[in-house]
């Protein structure tokens, strides 16, 4: 794993931890599998990971103009399949937005296309928020640069941070610590 | 049997002679760690770059009293939000002597190595013609291999870094914290600040602040001689001190 990733649980995720206490410990939902794309802002973001509560999750930091972002989308999917079988969740936060002038429509349009070509098979949020200092702000992490992936526990507290590519070992062993 | 016999004999039931063991190897140096551009460091060597024009040059020497290296790229559309800010900012300070570096690292816009100088192929005209189409005025060598990349831990488009009038790196991190230009009025000018003081001949705590941007496309480890991904493949004499 790579050096600026962390297996100690972090104690960042406070508006992550502050949602899911208003979620309350309600029947965790299915977990979602297969593709599946819809908007949302930052906050809807954090909503759907709250969700999820009970359940390990992976969250992947993606473009589909992000060259390392694509390239490591085969290693994501093969590091994750034993996760995901096991009933682990798998979601990818699109960050279209940034810095391109294109409307929502749009953007789910680029993600849907190169998601098939991908063979992408979980959920993908697209972020509508485009600021990189506002999504750092409200997700209560500092994220740097795409791709970035973080874990977060069956408690919901964030369990590693990965900034970069990783490699096909490194999604398998972040899931892996994201379910102890 | 002799006293004196008799008393190495006892000496060796009391004091039994080890098994003769293999003299213990020498231990092995531990493998050397990259060598990483550290705040208050200076950089130490010539940091040999070609220009976009297919030009040697030493960064080294380029640097002046006082430095700001970025890391570029001409595809990564959270370093273009930043552009005309770091134009602006050159502008305004380059009539005070500083020296303001752009270095393309990414494998993915400059190859990952310099085309063979029998072949007239010009390698670096995306980022030149990206330049002149955004009539950016900015200075941009290419970093074949991630040399300097690794050796600063330069990890984002942008990423940016300042060397002080003695050479020494006292901030690395953001242009500001506000990519998308949004908030001139309350937003953190981190490199102007850094700048504005240095050129007044203020002292400057060094810091950093987290970098943000898209991730430094780098040679993967297989292609890259040494093998390694991070460090430790700084070119000989170019490194930090």
């Amino acid at each position: 794993m790579a050096a600026s990733s962390s297996r100690a649980r972090v104690a960042a995720a406070l508006p992550l931890a502050a949602l899911l206490a208003t979620c309350g410990g309600g029947p965790a939902k299915p977990s979602p599998v297969g593709l599946s794309i819809e908007p949302r802002d930052t906050h809807g973001v954090l909503r759907w990971i709250a969700a999820n509560k009970g359940t390990p999750v992976l969250v992947n930091f993606w473009a589909t103009w992000c060259g390392p972002c694509v390239a490591e989308m085969p290693d994501l999917l093969a590091g994750t399949r034993e996760f995901r079988g096991r009933g682990g969740i798998v979601v990818g936060i699109a960050m279209e937005q940034m810095g391109a002038d294109i409307g929502v429509d749009e953007a789910v349009a680029r993600v849907r296309e190169r998601a098939r070509r991908l063979g992408i098979d979980f959920p993908v949020l697209v972020c509508t928020d485009d600021d990189m200092t506002v999504v750092r702000r409200i997700v209560g992490v500092e994220l740097g640069g795409l791709p970035q992936t973080l874990t977060y526990g069956r408690d919901g507290l964030l369990v590693a941070q990965h900034e970069g590519m990783a490699s096909s070992e490194e999604f398998s062993a972040m899931a892996r610590a994201a379910e102890r | 049997m002799n006293v004196a016999s008799k008393l190495a004999l006892l000496s060796l039931l009391v004091f039994p002679v080890p098994a003769q063991e293999p003299a213990p190897e020498p231990a092995k140096p531990a493998p050397e760690q990259p060598k990483v551009l550290q705040l208050g460091d200076r950089v130490k060597g010539e940091l040999a770059l070609l220009d976009i024009d297919g030009v040697p040059q030493k960064a080294g020497s380029l640097m002046g009293k006082i430095t700001v290296v970025n890391f570029y790229s001409i595809q990564c559309p959270i370093q273009a939000g930043w552009d005309q800010r770091l134009a602006q900012i050159q502008k305004d300070f380059e009539g005070d002597g500083v020296v303001f570096l752009h270095i393309d690292s990414n494998v993915s816009e400059i190859g990952a190595e310099p085309p063979p100088p029998e072949q007239d192929i010009d390698a670096y005209a995306k980022v030149r013609s990206h330049l002149k189409e955004k009539q950016l005025p900015f200075r941009v060598l290419v970093d074949h291999g991630n040399k300097v990349a690794d050796l600063f831990d330069a990890k984002t488009t942008p990423h940016v870094y300042v060397f002080g009038n003695d050479g020494r790196l006292v901030y690395k991190g953001l242009v500001d914290d506000d990519p998308k230009d949004r908030n001139a009025d309350s937003r953190s000018n981190y490199l102007r600040d850094v700048l504005g003081k240095l050129t007044k001949g203020e002292k400057v705590e060094p810091f950093t602040t987290k970098e943000q941007g898209c991730s430094i496309k780098r040679v993967s480890a297989g292609r890259k001689p040494g093998g390694r991904r991070r460090g430790g493949d700084q070119g000989g004499k170019d490194g930090g001190e």
